[in-house]
């Protein structure tokens, strides 16, 4: 199912249909060594292929490096960071969703958190004071640097989603987090659902577990602790999860591009998607019931549905085809 | 003691009179000296003159308690009391000492309170009173353990007003070692041996430290002790225990009947000499002694411990269980004894009784490190599954349980069907297998603490060993390791645990390179300079290269050599001989002599033909590594380096490698390998050459550098990766798998490898192999969970399980309901099941 009718009406019941657009930020900070200058850039370079991939406007994606001189890049210094935030401010619409994925160092002392650039640092409250400037908009947030854990009291709020590489500004150590964040859009494994797209859940939940499979794997203590903060308050979820205190909002954001693409289907296509949102529904519900019922009795109940769903999902694609 | 010589020479010299301090002191050099005879008979010439001279009666008490002759030195200490002299504290403490010898329990601890009593009650007491004191608080400690720390405040008050008092520093110092507390005890025997380095009841000490800390030291320490007092009793029994631990039977029994010459009354004496009689299953000379030790102390525990902790050391678990359970009969205070029965009882697999009885040992004796562990790690077994399947009940951490199940099974099936076969023998089922990820855990399982440098370890009809997590990637084989320790299960099931160590863990070598290519070690240069240096034992010393290694690398070079020997024997008398050999262990009282019989040589011929099969097998090898009078004496250049010597090839060829010159390096390292080409280590030529081939693009050459050093040593993770990989580009996948299949034993939780496996084993059609490798996948709880499930029930559907391919399916699409592949799976297995089509 990879026509782009399918894609499209998959995401109807999840997205506004309406010309809703994403704009992406990515700001690949000062490296300090060949070595992270060349990571750095690398995950900035990947994750824009992946935004281009998942139907992002060239225009909307802006790309500040600090040490780049690719002709896609602009300087990453703290002035530059909050005139690209003013210009997305001045060019998006009140529904559009913005992205901005911070990429490099950071460092800590106390709760005041910095994420290195060229010149002056920017600090977690000059970049909220920046982001506060984009209204009510949908924001999704991603500092992936060390140290980066206190940006995440400063930055949630209502409607934003906001994830950091570590837990607090004590773990320093450089982070493996943001190189896995950025596989989940660019690689496969990380799509758990199977609908062929990756929610910022997604991503989180796939970059905490290579973080800590990696770690595992080195036989080495973990030194960092991935944050999400999806409810506003500020605290940030270490296992954030559908129906945890986090994570139900990062779990209906995705990076591809929402399109409206529902005109021209027939009437019989939009029936056939209600009946799957049903279908889709009655699921959740039966999974909500899981605990209280017998175990056969529920994947006998389970299997029903899937297989309607299954049949469905079957002439949908034979239609779109 | 420094003028012992000047005291024996007065003693000799100086006439009878009264007791003079002269007098006393040269009978005390006497004693010291261990001429307990002349003392007796010089200080009963005395008494004759000072009858009532306490500090003369008390010596003389002393000296015939040392001698066994108890009754007369109860007379001696009774009427030290009676005379009320300023002795009485002490002369009480001796008199409970010989009670205690007698089993008088009740009698000893009515002296003990007397001493506290005075303690409590009487100001001024002078430090040989405070040492009685001491000691009586030490006794009665057995039933207050909080005691202990106050009769080490009293010995340490002494010593803050007496520091020359040597007794009352050695009795510290036993007092800490009785406690486990050695580092300490160290210090304190250390310090009376500054003081008087001739000391031997401090050097007896010494060694017992030694030995309380594995140290081959301790019998050199006892030696010394004996040769300053060659009747100390203690220093006697300590030596025939040190024998007894190298299964030199016969040496042991020398010195514990020396010891009794002594004192015929010695408890530790004779229940020393009944543990040789028992390990010797000469079950009537050990009734004999037994009598003979019930008889001098009906209650008398020590026996039975000393039974079962010597049982235990050479591997008789179900008979230490058994003393252990006597000792605690006799003594319901027996701490030790408890202790002993629930280890043991831990060893045999009885979990809930082995718990019980460490507990009670705990509550009476809280000091015990070893139990204290123990009952820490049996806290943690709600953490572990069992899991019986066939012959075994396998233990693992509820961490890696749904991983490794199915691996451990699966091998120690192998193992028992090709044992039982090739021993013609049934061992006691089932035998319980126990992993434990974290290694302090295993070592705490193994020995009680903490640091042991084991990998395994079998009790007969349970094993416990490191879980692949417990060791770096890359130093370990849990396959092998498994294999070793279930060939140990056979080995002591038909010998009744009466295996020499040496034969045991060698044959366990053996069997492991019988096993699979590439397991049970290969030879490093180590070794065959040990053997060019004369280092190797011969095989009548060998169990000492185990029990007591006296240079670093000696266990594992004891380890190979032990396994070469069954390489020697079967390759010239047959695999029959072996297993005749278990079988005439299980009665017999000389095992080498055993091994001799059945070879039908004598020990110098069999060493004599042993050197001869190693020089033989490794000729060229040796005569690469044996010095030369040519050595360069400069920097190695392809001028200087000698074409025959290993170390000169392979150092230059690294050293041009690390230079960057591929062609002259591997000319250099060819050569190595064609002068050593059974050493394939991890620095080996074999893994140098494979990287410089890839470098090259040689994918063939490097592939048989692969394949040659993975054939010698399966402990190399990386080497198996790549020729995997290698394979894989030949198209030689069943290698590959083949391949991959062997780095499973050395690093299961790689998911990636597990993933390319499964894949392998499907392209072959070996679905259920397959099944195995998708379950691993998920096992390591992998973050794509749907399609982790949709390929396990894609390779059930594919095996014909259709049951669980619906199972695994509603799984995968209960997390993903959309998931296209899975949903055309789960329509493909209901059209299945509707229409009837048949399934496992």
């Amino acid at each position: 199912m990879k026509t782009v009718l399918a894609a499209c009406l998959l995401s109807l019941a999840s997205q506004t249909a309406l010309a809703l657009q994403h704009h992406l930020l990515i700001v690949s900070g000062i490296g300090g060594t060949e070595e992270y200058r060349r990571q750095f850039n690398s995950q900035a370079e990947r994750l824009r292929q992946a935004a281009l991939d998942a139907g992002l406007a060239r225009d909307n994606i802006v790309m500040l490096a600090a040490e780049s001189d690719g002709a896609n890049y602009r300087p990453a210094d703290k002035q530059s960071l909050l005139r690209a935030i003013r210009e997305i401010d001045s060019r998006a619409g009140i529904e559009d969703r913005v992205f901005v994925i911070l990429i490099g160092h950071g460092n800590a002392r106390g709760d005041s958190a910095l994420f290195n650039l060229p010149g002056p640092d920017i600090s977690a409250d000059e970049l909220g004071a920046a982001l506060d400037l984009l209204g009510e908009r949908q924001l999704v947030i991603v500092n992936t640097a060390s140290s980066s854990g206190p940006f995440i009291r400063r930055l949630a709020a209502d409607n934003r989603i906001v994830m950091t590489a570590t837990a607090s500004g004590q773990e320093f150590h450089a982070p493996l987090f943001g190189g896995f964040f950025v596989s989940a859009f660019a690689e496969a494994g990380a799509d758990r659902d199977k609908d062929e797209r990756i929610s910022m859940l997604e991503a989180f939940d796939f970059a905490r577990r290579e973080v800590q499979r990696s770690y595992d794997s080195d036989k080495r203590l973990l030194t960092e602790h991935a944050l999400l903060d999806d409810n506003g308050d500020g605290e940030g979820s270490l296992e954030p999860g559908e129906y945890e205190t986090d994570g139900m909002l990062a779990n209906r954001v995705y990076l591809q591009q929402p399109r409206s693409a529902a005109t021209g289907a027939s009437s019989d296509l939009i029936a056939m998607l209600q009946r799957k949102q049903e279908l889709e529904q009655s699921i959740r519900d039966l999974k909500r019931q899981r605990e209280t019922m017998e175990r056969d009795s529920y994947y006998d109940r389970l299997e029903s549905l899937l297989i309607d769903l299954a049949l469905l999902s079957r002439k949908i694609r034979a239609g779109d085809s | 003691m420094k003028n012992i010589a000047l005291l024996l020479l007065l003693a000799c010299t100086l006439p009878v009179a009264a007791a003079t301090d002269a007098e006393l002191e040269r009978l005390e050099a006497l004693r010291l000296a261990g001429d307990y005879q002349a003392a007796l008979e010089q200080g009963r010439d005395v008494l004759e003159v000072e009858p009532d001279d306490i500090r003369l009666l008390h010596l003389l008490g002393e000296l015939e308690l040392e001698t066994g002759k108890l009754n007369a030195a109860a007379s001696r200490f009774q009427r030290v009391i009676e005379l009320s002299g300023q002795d009485s504290l002490m002369a009480r403490s001796k008199l409970a000492e010989v009670h205690l010898q007698r089993g008088e329990r009740q009698e000893a601890a009515e002296q003990w309170r007397q001493i506290r009593e005075a303690y409590q009650t009487r100001a001024g007491l002078s430090t040989r009173d405070l040492h009685s004191v001491a000691e009586a608080t030490r006794h009665l400690g057995k039933s207050d353990p909080q005691l202990f720390k106050q009769a080490v405040r009293i010995f340490d008050d002494v010593l803050r007003r007496d520091p020359a008092n040597l007794d009352a520093g050695i009795a510290l110092g036993e007092l800490l070692l009785e406690k486990y507390n050695n580092q300490e005890a160290l210090q304190v025997f250390q310090e009376v041996l500054s003081r008087d380095d001739r000391h031997p009841r401090a050097l007896l000490g010494l060694a017992r430290s030694q030995h309380f800390d594995y140290s081959s030291e301790a019998v050199a320490s006892t030696l010394e002790a004996l040769s300053f007092n060659p009747n100390l009793v203690p220093a006697r029994v300590l030596l025939a225990r040190l024998f007894i631990e190298l299964e030199q039977f016969a040496d042991a029994r020398h010195e514990a009947e020396l010891a009794l010459q002594v004192n015929p009354r010695s408890l530790e004496a004779l229940a020393t000499l009944a543990v040789i009689h028992q390990l010797e299953h000469d079950q009537a000379g050990f009734e004999k002694i037994e009598a003979r030790v019930l008889a001098l102390n009906p209650g008398y525990a020590g026996l039975y411990t000393l039974l079962a902790e010597m049982s235990a050391q050479n591997r008789l678990y179900r008979e230490a269980a058994d003393f252990a359970r006597r000792a605690v009969e006799l003594d319901p205070e027996s701490w030790q004894g408890y202790g002993l029965l629930g280890m043991n009882q831990l060893r045999l697999g009885q979990m809930q009784a082995g718990r019980a009885n460490l507990e009670r040992s705990f509550s009476g004796d809280p000091y015990n490190v070893w139990i204290k562990n123990t009952l820490q790690l049996a806290d943690s077994f709600s953490d572990y599954f069992e899991i019986d399947r066939g012959s075994f009940r396998v233990v693992l951490h509820g961490d890696e349980n749904a991983l490794l199940e199915e691996y451990i099974h699966d091998l120690a099936q192998q193992a028992h069907r090709f044992f039982s076969t090739r021993y013609n023998h049934r061992p006691q089922l089932p035998i319980r297998i126990e992993l434990y990820p974290d290694h302090a855990d295993f070592s705490v399982r193994s020995v009680g603490l903490a640091g042991v440098g084991l990998l395994g370890v079998s009790f007969g009809p349970v094993v416990a060993m490191d879980s692949p997590a417990a060791r770096e990637r890359g130093t370990f084989n849990w396959g092998s390791t498994l294999w070793h320790e279930l060939a140990h299960v056979f080995h002591l099931s038909m010998t009744d645990n009466r295996v020499p160590r040496w034969f045991s863990e060698g044959l366990a070598v053996y069997e492991e390179r019988i096993a699979r290519s590439g397991w049970g070690g290969d030879v490093d240069p180590g070794f065959l300079q040990a053997y060019l240096e004369g280092r190797l034992l011969p095989l009548s010393q060998l169990n000492n290269g185990f029990v007591r290694p006296s240079y670093p690398e000696q266990i594992i070079h004891s380890y190979f050599q032990a396994s070469l020997v069954f390489e020697f024997i079967e390759e010239r008398w047959g695999f029959d001989t072996i297993r005749a050999i278990l079988s005439a262990f299980r009665d017999s009282k000389m095992p080498h002599a055993v091994l001799l019989d059945a070879l039908q040589l004598d020990s110098e011929t069999l060493d004599a033909a042993f050197d001869a099969f190693l020089e033989d097998k490794y000729s060229i090898a040796l005569q690469a590594l044996s010095p030369s009078d040519d050595a360069a004496s400069g920097r190695l250049s392809p001028d200087t380096a000698l074409p025959d010597k290993y170390f000169d090839q392979f150092k230059l060829g690294t050293q041009l490698l690390e230079q960057g010159n591929i062609e002259l390096a591997e000319l250099f390292l060819t050569r190595a390998q064609q002068l050593f080409p059974e050493y394939a280590g991890g620095d080996s030529s074999y893994w140098l050459l494979a990287q410089l081939y890839l470098k090259q693009e040689r994918p063939d050459a490097a592939q048989q550098q692969l394949e040659s050093m993975v054939a010698i040593n399966a402990e190399h993770y990386e080497a198996h990766l790549q020729l995997a990989r290698l394979r894989v580009g030949r198209g030689d996948i069943a290698g590959a798998a083949a391949t991959l299949e062997a780095a499973l034993f050395i690093y299961p939780y790689d998911l990636e490898v597990h993933r390319d496996l499964a894949r392998h084993l499907a392209s072959l059609e070996r679905w259920d192999e397959a099944a195995r490798e998708r379950r691993a996948v998920l096992a390591l709880n992998p973050v794509d969970r749907a399609e982790a499930h949709y390929q396990l029930a894609h390779t059930y559907d594919r095996a014909g399980n259709r049951s669980s391919a619906r199972e695994q399916i509603l799984y995968a699409l209960e997390i993903a309901p959309n998931y296209s592949q899975a949903q055309e799976l789960l329509l493909s297995l209901r059209e299945a099941a509707d229409s009837g089509e048949p399934t496992q």
